[in-house]
């Protein structure tokens, strides 16, 4: 298969254009970088004007080492990395080379490969990687616990080797926690091409990870914290939350309410326990966050109601008309919040009505925290 | 009070009281003691699968002839707009009552009908409607029209006067050593300070040993022997598949070499509830049977809490933690997994709990409809078997205080995810062998000790002076698949794996550190909740309960506190430990 055809069936190719910017310790590309063949984050190779090398990955299975290049757009904004990686692949003593391109986010997630003109990749008998093949590929890689996560070669190749734990019981294979059965791993890569599988996948999860997140936080600037909370990626938004200083909750205001619906649970409680106690009390946040419950996941939810402490009475209000979505404990935790407090005649009067409700299933809840508050 | 046979039935001029787990003919049903703290009573459950149980049955004396108001205190465990799963009905000499029962939600009396009783021997008889889970705690034969109160301390009150119960037990024991809890640990324990010549009360709230490893649970026991092989090759399972009927030979195994030691006096089916301590020693244990409810007092110098939960710490005023520490409290933070790992505020989303489920294939093809209690959990999800990554938890639900929405909430993706299965052709010859109806629970309260172990003694592979305890194991430590994916069903689970060469836990993570006789092991020793990752499986649990009754029998001998083992008489602990692994003493 050539790679124009690749080209053709991919709808993420994505070309670059180099030779451009010169400026201190910034390397020209002499060639475009390879046609990523698949990838997961387009947005990321828009614009790539330069490139620079960063650090280098180290293969201990064939003693090699890789240069990394941190990748750079038009404003000298880092925007991905990238790795041109030959490597021998070896099976039974008899070594092939293998050539292909590697991309990473700026957190070190796998986002991409690339092939090189005439380097295609092919499997074991030489026959070349079909489609199937490619895409299959691109899922193994973009799975950073692939059956492969700390297994060995030999684990994988040899027929008497051990494996590292017992997973079998009776001849029969055991699908332990500690332990990929045989068949998982022929499930997870592409047939007649283990040992390319296993030898790219080490290097995408190798140590590059690690050396692309410790490099971060130098790389940080508010150009960057910009850029990563309006990503449509939820690890990028996610690591800029956590970069916010108290301040920025202000001038992000409008962006952070989108993504608190827009994103993913973990978002959105990692937004609601780090929130500071300011925001609670406004009455912007306190309509978004509180006006928005019906949409919600359930644990966020609960994290509201534990809020209401924090945002006071009229968000306690604003949410009594979803009180038929709370579980148990939420109501419970919601009609706690009013245990102290002089209830206001509507909140009764709704409550009432709730109470009567034969559709909810935690009415009798309500009907009893009613009765414990006619007694004094 | 009037005991009829094994019947705990009480009269008194407003009615007649019986508890349900004490039936004399439990039939299909099970006696369910898992949830006694939350609300109020064991109770008697239908749990047939999706089939009706046999009914369960019972004899009352009637002294007073007249009509009688019958009331049932059950709860529908799946409320919503649908049928109840677990309804029932109640026979009167052979006469169901009018309304059906088990449609009321959150556990409270519900009227049954009305009854005219003649002087002398009346049958009772709970019949299952649904083969779903009904559940009944107790009937009540009234007088009067009122029902008694539902829930809470007044209940109890009122339960307690009805069966005329004295504060204290009416019996009393005494031994050197009291252990609670009789899963690995317990058990464990029990031997370790029984072949050094201690006289050992082991107490239990099943009819069966092993907690989590038995027959009732299934989960097979991972993790090294350490320096107990002996004795935990008595206790321990195969690495069968989680779920496998394999256990029941097992099972057999460790109740046979548990009851071949003539100083373990072993109190099958009793379930502690309290733990009294004056000037931070503990006086007594008091516990209850499962069925019959006769109650006793057990007195000991040392106590080992095995309880999982952490309950005879609890009661006793030991420090506990429970929840997730912040990231920050003791350095545990794993940069590749961040968040999920460890949180940067600490909060209460621990690790959930599973039921294991079995099925097999029959000879011939089966329906199993679905139900819409059951799919409003399940979704789209279908499976014809379960395993240890169905686990639920949320971060409204306590491990311990909401167990038993825990439980059925895993029932509704049980029998929900199994009917979607079942609806294609491929699975029509699959039927439902088994299903847990006893939580595994993995994490619940931990007590502290003279150390709290934690990620970073793992980290570190810290060796202490007094490391009683080593593991090989992961840190394994899981996070529910939807606060990643809205769409993945809320009850399967993801687990992290950070891998580490052998860590040590020591002797000062099982004594707590401020109730100065009490030894705690499993996953209740001392530990943050990352810290309880790696060592929370049954055979590293098990090296704990054996340290432990090593430790308490030196403790016998010198007249001393656990604390003073560490400070005073560490090497003779070692001295023990190595000597005991070739022989039994």
């Amino acid at each position: 298969m050539g790679l124009n055809r690749i080209a053709a069936m991919d709808k993420a190719l994505i070309f670059f254009l180099l030779y451009c910017l010169l400026w201190s310790g910034v390397s020209l590309t002499p060639d475009p970088l390879p046609v990523a063949v698949h990838t997961n984050m387009p947005q990321a190779f828009e614009g790539i004007r330069s490139t620079e090398e960063a650090f280098s990955v180290f293969d201990p299975q064939h003693e090699l080492e890789h240069p990394v290049q941190l990748c750079r757009d038009a404003d000298g904004a880092p925007r991905m990395y990238y790795a041109d990686v030959q490597t021998p692949v070896c099976i039974d003593g008899i070594c092939k080379p293998v050539r292909i391109a590697i991309y990473w986010n700026l957190l070190g997630a796998y986002i991409g490969y690339g092939l090189y003109e005439g380097d295609p990749l092919t499997k074991y008998d030489h026959d070349l990687f079909e489609e199937a093949d490619y895409a299959k590929l691109h899922e193994l890689l973009l799975n950073k616990n692939a059956v492969f996560r700390r297994k060995k070669l030999s684990d994988l190749f040899d027929p008497n080797a051990e494996p590292e734990k017992q997973v079998t019981y009776k001849g029969e294979e055991v699908d332990a926690v500690s332990g990929a059965t045989k068949k998982a791993i022929k499930d997870a890569v592409v047939e007649g091409a283990l040992y390319s599988c296993y030898t790219i996948w080490q290097l995408v999860h190798g140590t590059a990870d690690d050396s692309i997140k410790v490099a971060l936080p130098n790389l940080w600037d508010e150009a960057m914290q910009q850029r990563f909370l309006y990503s449509d990626r939820a690890d990028y938004q996610f690591y800029a939350l956590k970069q916010l200083r108290d301040s920025d909750y202000a001038t992000y205001s409008t962006r952070l309410l989108q993504l608190f619906t827009g994103s993913i649970p973990l978002f959105r409680t990692k937004m609601l326990k780090q929130l500071p106690s300011q925001y609670w009390a406004e009455e912007r946040w306190q309509e978004k966050l509180y006006g928005s419950y019906g949409q919600l996941d359930v644990n966020t939810r609960t994290l509201l109601i534990t809020g209401l402490e924090k945002a006071g009475e009229g968000s306690a209000l604003r949410l009594l008309p979803h009180y038929h979505l709370m579980t148990r404990n939420q109501l419970k935790g919601y009609l706690s919040f009013w245990e102290d407090r002089k209830l206001p005649a509507d909140v009764r009067n709704q409550l009432t009505e709730a109470s009567h409700n034969p559709n909810y299933p935690y009415a009798y809840l309500i009907e009893r925290f009613l009765e414990a508050q006619k007694t004094p | 009070m009037l005991l009829c046979s094994s019947v705990f039935q009480s009269t008194a001029q407003e009615g007649i009281l019986l508890e349900a787990e004490s039936f004399l003919y439990p039939g299909g049903w099970v006696v369910d003691p898992q949830f006694v703290q939350q609300m109020g009573s064991p109770y008697l459950m239908a749990h047939g699968m999706g089939q009706p149980v046999d009914p369960a049955r019972t004899e009352v004396e009637i002294e007073q002839p007249g009509a009688y108001h019958v009331w049932a205190r059950t709860k529908d465990w799946a409320p919503g707009n649908w049928a109840p799963p677990g309804q029932f009905l109640l026979k009167v000499n052979g006469e169901a009552l009018p309304d059906t029962l088990g449609r009321n939600p959150g556990w409270g009396w519900a009227y049954a009908g009305k009854a005219k009783l003649q002087a002398g021997t009346a049958n009772l008889e709970l019949v299952d409607l649904t083969g779903f889970n009904g559940r009944c705690d107790a009937i009540f034969l009234s007088r009067g029209e009122v029902p008694p109160p539902g829930y809470g301390k007044k209940l109890a009150e009122w339960r307690r006067q009805m069966h005329q119960e004295p504060l204290a037990p009416e019996r009393e024991k005494s031994y050197d050593l009291v252990v609670t809890g009789g899963g690995i640990a317990g058990c464990a324990a029990a031997i370790g300070a029984a072949e050094q010549g201690l006289k050992v009360a082991l107490i239990h709230d099943r009819p069966v040993l092993g907690g989590n490893a038995s027959s009732e649970i299934r989960v097979h026991t991972l993790g090294i022997y350490g320096k107990f092989e002996r004795i935990l090759r008595l206790l321990d399972t195969e690495h069968y598949p989680n779920g496998s009927a394999e256990a029941k030979k097992d099972q057999e195994k460790r109740d046979k070499n548990v009851k071949a030691y003539k100083n373990i006096d072993l109190f099958l089916n009793w379930r502690a509830y309290d733990a009294v301590s004056e000037d931070s020693t503990i006086q007594y244990v008091d516990a209850r049977h499962t069925a019959t409810n006769e109650r006793m007092r057990f007195r000991a110098p040392l106590f080992v809490d095995a309880t999982g939960d952490g309950w005879i710490g609890y009661w006793a005023g030991a420090e506990y933690s429970y929840g997730r520490e912040s990231v920050h409290k003791y350095g545990e933070e794993w940069d590749e997994w961040g968040e999920l790992w460890s949180p940067e505020e600490a909060d209460n989303f621990v690790m959930g709990s599973s039921i294991l489920w079995q099925t097999h294939q029959g000879e011939e093809a089966t329906d199993f409809p679905q139900q819409p209690w059951a799919v409003a959990v399940a979704r789209e999800h279908k499976a014809t078997a379960g395993e240890w990554y169905w686990e639920f938890s949320r971060n409204d639900l306590h491990q311990i205080e909401d167990g038993e929405e825990i439980r059925d909430h895993l029932l509704k993706a049980i029998y929900g995810s199994f009917a979607n299965a079942k609806a294609l052709p491929e699975n029509s010859h699959y039927q439902l062998t088994w299903v847990s109806y006893l939580l595994g629970k993995r994490e619940s309260r931990r007590l502290l000790g003279d150390h709290i172990f934690t990620f970073q003694d793992v980290v570190n592979n810290t060796p202490f002076p007094d490391s009683v305890v080593m593991e090989d194991r992961a840190v394994d430590v899981h996070y529910q698949r939807n606060l990643r994916d809205e769409e993945k069903p809320d009850f399967l689970s993801e687990a992290l794996f950070y891998r580490t060469d052998r860590y040590y836990i020591p002797y000062r993570s099982l004594y707590s550190r401020n109730i100065d006789n009490l030894f705690m092991a499993g996953r209740c020793f001392s530990c943050s909740h990352i810290g309880l990752g790696g060592p929370r499986v049954m055979r590293t649990t098990g090296q704990m309960g054996a340290a432990v009754g090593h430790a308490a029998a030196l403790c016998i001998k010198h007249e001393v506190k656990p604390r003073a083992i560490y400070t005073d008489h560490l090497q003779e602990l070692w001295d023990l430990i190595e000597s005991q692994q070739w022989t039994r003493p």
